[in-house]
C-alpha cells in the first residue's frame, strides 16, 4: 500500500532529512514510525501527504508513483488519505460538526448524507453529544479526537498520524491508540509516528525505526 | 461503547478499487449538486463575513464607490452638456443684417433669392420697427432709444438652417459666404466659434471621463487586490486545512471571489446613488441657470442603463481584483 523506494529528502540549505529509505507497508497493516525528534518522521509523513516531494527515489501509494501526480491531481489524492496532527489543526471559527464535515464538503460529498457520516465519525471517537460546540471549548484529548474524526470521516484507505498523543496523558494516549487499532481492524492501513516507546511496546506492531534519516529497523518484513 | 462501525464487505472491495483512480464514487449529478451547494453556502457565508466587520466593509465599499462615482459623474455631466449643446445648436441660426435702406418689398425679394441657396430651412423677416420694439423690451434701454431721432437698427432676416448645415461647419461657412455676397446684405453673423468651442470642450471632457475611469478602475482593482490579500492572510489556517483534506484550488478561491464580487457590486450600487444624489443636489441651481438662458433643458441622471453599467463595472472589477489576489497569494499557501 505504501512503498518507499530509495527515497532521500534534502531540504534547501543542505539538511538531509531522509537518506536512501526503502520499505513497504502492506494494505491493512498497522505500523509505528519511531525515532528521536529530527530523525525524519515528519518528513516521511509529509512525503506521503505530498506536502513535500522527495529529492531522489520514489514514493508509491497503492502502486501509483506520487511523483507522477500533477499539481491538479493532489487534492483528489489527499481525499483518500486521512491525517492526524499533533497540533490537530482544528478551525476555531466553526463548530465541531463543521470541522469534521470539511473533508466531505471539499470532495463534493452528497449533502444529504453528510450529517450521517459526520455523526458516525463523532460517535466512533465518543463525541457525538458535542457536535454543536466550538472545538475551543473542548479539552486537549477531545480536540485530538475531533481531529481523528475529521481524518476518518471520508473513510480513507490510509490513516497517518504525526505524534497524535504528544500532548496527552498516558490514559488518554492509550484511548487514542485503541481508536487507531479499531480503524486498522476494518482494513485501514495505519502509520503512526511517535516517540512514545512505552505506549507502543505492548501493542506488538511493526515498528519502523528512524535514526538521523535512515531506517535502522523494521524495514524488512521480519516478524514482530 | 466506542465501537467501530461494521462495514459491508462489498463496500470495502469497492473502495479498494477506487483508491488511486482519479474518479470518485460520488456520482456526477451529486457532484453538481454539492458544487452548487457550496456556491450557495459561499454566497451567504461571504455576505455574513462582510457583515461581521461592518466598519471595515463600509470603508472598502466607500472607496470603491467613490472611485466609480467620479468618472461616472463626470460622464453624466458631459452627457448633459452635450444635450445642452444640442439644444443650443438647434436654436442656432444666422442673423443676416440687411442694408439700412432696404424696405419691406426689397427685403422680401432678397429673401426669395436667399431661398435658392442650399441648406436654408426657414427665413424670418424682422423689420426695423419690430427689431426696435424687441430690443426695447429685452434690453430695458427703451428710454435711450426713445431719445434717438431715428431707428438705428437695420432690418434683419433670421436664417434657420437645416440639419446638414448644422452638422457640417464647412457647409455653414459656405452658406454664410453665399448670403454675404447678396447686394442687399450688410453683414452675416454666425455664432460659430462658440459652438465649436463647446464641441471641443465636450469631447475633451468625455475623454477625461474615460481616462479617469481607466485610472480609477485600476485603483479599484488594486484596492480589491489588497483587501482580498488581507482576507486570505486572515484565513490562512483554514486554507491550509482545506488543502490538506483535499480542497482544490478553485474551492479555496471561491469564497474570496464572492467577497470581491460583493464589494464590487455594492460599490457600483453606492456609486450610482452618489451620482444620483449629486445630480439631485445640483438640479435646482442648474435649472435656474437654464431658465436664465431660456433653454428648455432638464437634467438627465445616470438612468437605468447607468445603473447596470455601474453594477457590471463594479462587479467585474471586484471579481478581477479578487482573482488577481487569489492567484498570487492563495496558491502560495501550501501545507508544509
Amino acid at each position: 500500500m505504501i512503498q518507499f523506494d530509495r527515497v532521500s529528502k534534502r531540504y534547501p540549505g543542505g539538511h538531509e532529512a531522509l537518506t536512501d529509505l526503502s520499505f513497504h507497508l502492506d494494505d491493512g497493516e498497522f505500523a509505528f514510525l519511531t525515532g528521536h525528534s529530527g530523525a525524519g518522521k515528519s518528513t516521511l509523513l509529509k512525503l506521503i501527504m505530498l506536502m513535500e516531494r522527495p529529492s531522489t527515489g520514489h514514493v508509491l501509494i497503492n502502486g501509483k508513483n506520487l511523483g507522477r501526480l500533477h499539481r491538479s491531481q493532489i487534492p483528489g489524492y489527499r481525499r483518500r488519505v486521512g491525517v492526524v496532527f499533533q497540533s490537530h489543526h482544528l478551525l476555531f471559527d466553526r463548530s465541531v460538526y463543521d470541522n469534521v464535515a470539511l473533508p466531505l464538503q471539499v470532495s463534493g460529498y452528497p449533502v444529504a448524507d453528510t450529517g450521517r457520516r459526520v455523526r458516525a465519525a463523532l460517535d466512533k471517537v465518543g463525541l457525538l453529544g458535542k457536535e454543536k460546540l466550538n472545538p475551543i471549548a473542548l479539552s486537549g484529548g477531545e480536540q485530538q479526537r475531533v481531529g481523528i474524526a475529521r481524518a476518518v470521516v471520508h473513510k480513507p484507505r490510509i490513516l497517518l498520524a504525526d505524534e497524535p498523543t504528544g500532548n496527552l496523558d498516558p490514559a488518554l494516549s492509550e484511548e487514542i491508540m485503541a481508536l487507531f487499532r479499531q480503524f486498522n481492524e476494518v482494513g485501514v492501513t495505519v502509520l503512526v509516528a511517535t516517540h512514545d516507546i512505552a505506549l507502543i511496546s505492548p501493542l506488538h506492531c511493526r515498528e519502523l525505526k528512524l535514526r538521523e534519516g535512515s531506517l535502522v529497523g523494521g524495514g524488512g518484513h521480519e516478524a514482530v | 461503547m466506542r465501537r467501530s462501525e461494521p462495514r459491508r464487505p462489498g463496500k470495502r472491495s469497492q473502495r479498494r478499487t477506487a483508491i488511486g483512480a482519479s474518479g470518485s464514487r460520488t456520482r456526477f449529478r451529486q457532484r453538481i449538486r454539492s458544487y452548487l451547494q457550496h456556491h450557495r453556502q459561499t454566497f451567504y457565508d461571504s455576505l455574513a463575513r462582510l457583515r461581521a466587520t461592518p466598519v471595515q466593509s463600509v470603508m472598502t465599499l466607500l472607496v470603491i464607490a467613490i472611485a466609480l462615482a467620479l468618472p461616472a459623474g463626470l460622464y453624466v455631466a458631459m452627457e448633459n452638456l452635450h444635450q445642452l449643446g444640442g439644444e443650443i445648436r438647434t436654436s442656432a441660426r444666422m442673423t443676416v443684417f440687411l442694408k439700412r435702406d432696404t424696405g419691406p418689398d426689397a427685403a422680401r425679394a432678397a429673401m426669395a433669392e436667399f431661398r435658392q441657396l442650399a441648406g436654408i430651412e426657414s427665413l424670418t423677416y424682422v423689420s426695423r420697427e419690430q427689431a426696435l420694439a424687441e430690443f426695447e423690451e429685452l434690453s430695458g434701454f427703451g428710454d435711450i432709444l426713445d431719445s434717438l431721432e431715428q431707428n438705428p437698427l437695420p432690418p434683419v432676416v433670421l436664417v434657420q438652417f437645416d440639419s446638414h448645415v448644422r452638422a457640417d461647419p464647412q457647409a455653414l461657412t459656405a452658406l454664410a459666404a453665399g448670403l454675404a455676397e447678396h447686394p442687399r446684405v450688410d453683414d452675416v453673423a454666425v455664432d460659430r466659434l462658440w459652438l465649436q468651442r463647446l464641441q471641443a470642450l465636450l469631447e475633451t471632457g468625455r475623454d477625461l471621463a474615460y481616462a479617469l475611469g481607466a485610472l480609477l478602475g485600476l485603483g479599484v482593482l488594486l484596492v480589491m487586490g489588497n483587501t482580498i490579500r488581507l482576507a486570505i492572510e486572515n484565513r490562512r489556517d483554514e486554507i491550509l486545512v482545506v488543502k490538506l483534506v483535499g480542497g482544490t484550488d478553485s474551492y479555496v478561491r471561491r469564497p474570496f471571489l464572492y467577497t470581491g464580487l460583493w464589494y464590487g457590486i455594492g460599490g457600483g450600487l453606492l456609486a450610482w446613488l452618489l451620482v444620483l444624489g449629486g445630480l439631485m443636489w445640483m438640479q435646482g441651481a442648474i435649472e435656474r441657470v437654464a431658465g436664465l438662458y431660456q433653454l428648455g433643458f432638464a437634467l438627465s441622471g445616470p438612468g437605468v442603463e447607468g445603473f447596470f453599467i455601474l453594477l457590471l463595472a463594479g462587479g467585474g472589477l471586484g471579481l478581477a481584483g479578487a482573482w488577481l489576489a487569489v492567484a498570487q497569494h492563495a496558491r502560495r499557501i501550501e501545507p508544509r
